[in-house]
């Protein structure tokens, strides 16, 4: 039977209609990527209705004509389940399972981490409506069969799991450590409100010069000093490091903040060990608050003109 | 006299307000009419609105008296020196002759001084209000390196018969007058004379009166009552050495001196009539510069004051420079080594950081000076700018300098534990708490250290 | 209490002020004056000696002051107006004389400009 110019859901139907028996697991792409078309045109139409019979029978060309059914069957035994795409999804990773489940695993939590496809990615995908816990369920299984020993991974599993990972593996992403120079020194970056500050760490006895001044002609207000070397106050090293630094813009208490920072990362860089203590003194999360812009029609960000009635 | 409009003109129906009957054509009679009395019941009148606004009420009169002329200056000025709330503090060595000669064994501590040199540094004002005194049991300092040095060239030119030249400077906070103070103290302890300018300021900007001294040329100005007032300080602050001085030469003064007179008793009359006050000034300075007589230190406070123009005016309403002033001369001609003290002595003088006038002659001889003491390149005067003043710089030509810079945390750590001994720092005084005091002061500037342990209650 | 030129001034009053209470004497005569006898700006009369008091009494009667200057600028402005130039009508109107808009703010010229002028 000539199926080429058929639309091709009705073209596997009709592959499946020609070999009864053997339903098209076979097939078990992971997912069926192919979105939903949404459209109500004929073509899409042509993929649900039947096709016409062929009672002639004319298309027969080696002579030997196929078998004919009188109904169609579906390509797959879920066809008529709520969510078939996703059923045939569960059902395929447990029959992986099954096939593998007895290979060596690793101890929990000794396999690599991996970030699965969120729900969400999954309905779009499928474009089922998927249930959070139905989706579980797939997780499940991928989670158990992430857990078959690296080297024994079979290449079905290795394909099914891709088919379900995200794209991006955010536990690959490793901050980056400023390297220490010959000379000794760390750079670290930091910023606050319009201010930007460069500072250089150096193994020394507490001396700090922050654009050439010490830091009594830098900042006048004590509170500001601190704030420059809070990084190395909170973490008891004032007397372990010279600080030399560059500061450009805003006023002062952003120049000192953003020596907070700096410094910090600087600090880091030193000694990777103290990043949770500087988290916690505030020396690494950079504050994203800006002045707010002035806005049409108003005086300034917020304030509105006095309202008079006439 | 007209009719009054018909009642039931439709005009006036279409204004719906009943028609007055008053009316008419004149209004005399209406304006003469009483006024009808007003409700009182708390009705607004018309055209008399009730308004949000409240009446303020007159401010409440001080009835507290207004102090006294000068009551307020006096105030401000007052010097309190002990604290019976903070502790005594043990084994705190006073500062004696003895000690003077070898500051090295006590350096990076504090030393208290005993009542005579407090006596002494009271009566020259020496103490300034800012410097925290009133916060301890009794006036003590911490010898640093620079005292050290200090100490040591006072030693020796009291033993070598030299005038010391020196200009202390540095950065804010620093210690500049707090080192004039110690060595005035070491100049008591000593049996020195002193003479100290507490603030220059007061010399040059004209709040004392002034008088041109006839037969000079240039004129010289003197400032009689500011003299007077520095003769009576002079003599209540060398009390113990002048008392034991006679006057021992022929002087030609305004007023009659009998002979045998103390040197306090000079400085007393001197005192008491502004008009002979310099004059008996000049008798003095040759009395004390005499063969056999006692070292002189001579002190001054904010240099920059006397490093420029003053605020007084000559007839001719030009602004008389400062080095006319008859006293400031005589303090700049030390300092510029013209004259020197036959019996040995120093003159000091500090710079001020908190709103003291640029002086740039005076800058350019203090960097010129220090290039020159570390063997560095010498800074050329800048072609362009007109603001130099030659006299400044001949005045500073060969001043030592005494650059001031922080604290060392040995010495920071000293100051801690004798506050902390005190009562008044409640920390424990480790490494940790030096280092991080030491590095938020601006590597050890020793007023930024007082401040942030001392004054700052966070 | 203090006589200068015929006044009568507290010995309390600072001699700069008392000066300047003299119609024609401001900051800049006054100032000079001090200058001229060498008293500080800040000085109070009460310490001022006798002498220089009448020298500075002296001083102030040669100068056109007071009535003096009065009748001289009344003489200007009289001249203007007599002349019946524009600053004199100006004058005699009540209005500004140099120039000035007179859209607003002419209270001061309302005040001073007339051909009478006192002060």
């Amino acid at each position: 039977m000539k199926v080429s110019w058929l639309p091709a859901t009705l073209k596997e139907t009709r592959q499946c209609a020609s070999a009864p028996r053997s339903i098209s697991f076979s097939r078990q792409r992971g997912v069926n990527i192919r979105p939903r078309n949404f459209t109500t045109s004929t073509k899409l139409r042509a993929g649900i209705a039947a096709a016409e019979f062929d009672f002639e029978g004319q298309d027969g060309e080696g002579g030997k004509r196929p078998p004919f059914y009188a109904r169609l069957l579906p390509c797959s035994p879920s066809y008529f389940t709520a969510q078939p795409l996703f059923t045939d999804n569960l059902l395929a990773v447990q029959t992986l399972l099954e096939r593998y489940g007895n290979l060596p695993t690793v101890k929990p939590g000794e396999a690599p981490r991996v970030v699965w496809r969120p729900l969400a990615d999954y309905r779009d995908s499928v474009g089922e409506v998927v249930q959070a816990s139905k989706y579980s369920k797939i997780l499940q299984v991928l989670h158990r069969l992430n857990h078959i020993h690296p080297s024994l991974m079979p290449e079905p599993v290795k394909d099914a799991l891709n088919e379900y990972k995200r794209d991006i593996n955010p536990f690959r992403n490793v901050v980056k450590v400023a390297p220490i120079d010959k000379m000794g020194r760390t750079l670290g970056a930091g910023r606050r409100k319009a201010s930007t500050a460069r500072a250089w760490l150096v193994e020394g006895t507490g001396e700090v010069l922050v654009n050439g001044k010490s830091l009594v002609d830098a900042f006048g207000r004590v509170h500001d000093r601190e704030s420059a070397i809070w990084a190395l106050k909170a973490t008891d090293r004032v007397d372990k490091y010279n600080v030399w630094a560059l500061v450009m813009g805003g006023g002062t208490t952003g120049q000192a903040e953003a020596l907070t920072l700096a410094v910090g990362k600087a600090l880091m860089a030193h000694e990777p060990a103290l990043k949770p203590a500087l988290r916690r003194a505030g020396c690494v999360t950079r504050d994203p608050r800006r002045v707010e812009r002035k806005k049409p029609g108003h005086d300034k960000a917020r304030k509105m003109p006095a309202w008079v009635k006439r | 006299m007209a009719t009054p409009l018909p009642l039931n003109c439709w005009r006036q129906k279409c204004l719906s307000r009943p028609f007055p009957s008053t009316r008419l054509f004149s209004t005399t009679s209406t304006k003469l009419a009483l006024p009808v009395a007003t409700k009182k019941s708390g009705a607004t009148v018309k055209g008399q609105k009730k308004s949000a606004r409240i009446k303020s009420k007159a401010p409440p009169k001080s009835t507290a008296k207004p102090p006294m002329p000068g009551e307020r200056k006096a105030m401000r000025k007052r010097i309190v020196l002990s604290n019976t709330n903070a502790l005594e503090v043990d084994g705190l060595v006073d500062l004696s002759r003895e000690m003077t000669g070898s500051l090295q064994n006590h350096a990076g501590k504090v030393v208290g001084l005993e009542g005579a040199t407090v006596d002494g540094l009271r009566a020259v004002e020496a103490f300034k209000t800012t410097q925290g005194w009133g916060l301890f049991r009794r006036p003590a300092v911490l010898i640093r390196e620079e005292s050290v040095q200090l100490g040591r060239r006072l030693v020796g030119v009291e033993q070598g018969k030299e005038t010391l030249r020196v200009v202390v400077d540095g950065a804010k906070g620093t210690g500049k007058s707090m080192l004039l103070l110690q060595a005035m103290a070491t100049a008591f302890v000593r049996g020195w004379i002193v003479l100290n300018v507490p603030e220059a300021q007061e010399v040059v900007n004209a709040v004392n009166d002034y008088a041109a001294i006839p037969g000079t040329t240039p004129t010289l100005w003197s400032q009689p009552a500011y003299t007077a007032n520095w003769l009576a300080q002079i003599a209540k602050a060398n009390g113990p050495i002048l008392n034991t001085l006679k006057v021992s030469q022929k002087h030609n003064l305004p007023i009659t001196v009998p002979s045998d007179t103390t040197l306090t008793r000079l400085c007393e009359l001197g005192a008491r009539d502004s008009d002979a006050a310099w004059p008996v000034f000049q008798a003095l300075w040759s009395e004390i510069t005499a063969p056999g007589r006692p070292p002189i230190l001579m002190a001054v406070d904010s240099l920059s004051y006397i490093m420029d123009l003053s605020q007084y005016r000559d007839p001719d309403f030009n602004l008389i420079h400062s080095h006319d002033l008859v006293l400031v001369k005589h303090l700049t001609d030390y300092l510029s080594g013209t004259r020197t003290l036959p019996n040995g002595g120093a003159i000091l003088a500090a710079t001020s950081r908190s709103h003291a006038p640029v002086s740039l002659s005076m800058n350019l001889a203090i960097t010129q000076q220090v290039e020159r003491q570390k063997g560095e390149e010498i800074t050329e005067r800048d072609p362009y700018e007109r603001k130099y003043d030659q006299r400044a710089e001949s005045s500073l030509k060969g001043v030592e300098v005494l650059m001031l810079k922080g604290l060392s945390k040995v010495e920071a750590r000293g100051l801690m534990e004798y506050w902390a001994a005190s009562g008044v720092l409640r920390q424990r005084v480790d490494e940790r708490t030096v280092a991080e005091k030491w590095a938020l002061a601006g590597n050890g500037v020793v007023g930024e250290i007082q401040r942030g342990a001392l004054r700052m209650r966070i | 209490m203090v006589f200068i030129l015929g006044i009568n001034f507290p010995e309390t009053r600072i001699i700069q002020k008392s000066l300047q209470s003299f119609y024609g004497i401001g900051h800049q005569h006054s100032s000079r004056i001090l200058a001229k006898y060498s008293i500080i700006p800040t000085q109070r009369l009460g310490g001022i000696s006798a002498k220089t008091i009448s020298a500075i009494t002296a001083e102030l009667s040669g100068m056109t002051i007071e009535t003096d200057l009065r009748r001289k600028m009344q003489e200007n402005i009289r001249r203007l107006r007599d002349m019946g130039s524009y600053r004199g009508r100006r004058h005699a109107m009540g209005l500004p004389v140099r120039g000035q808009r007179t859209r607003s703010q002419i209270l001061t010229s309302r005040k001073l400009n007339r051909v009478e002028r006192f002060n």
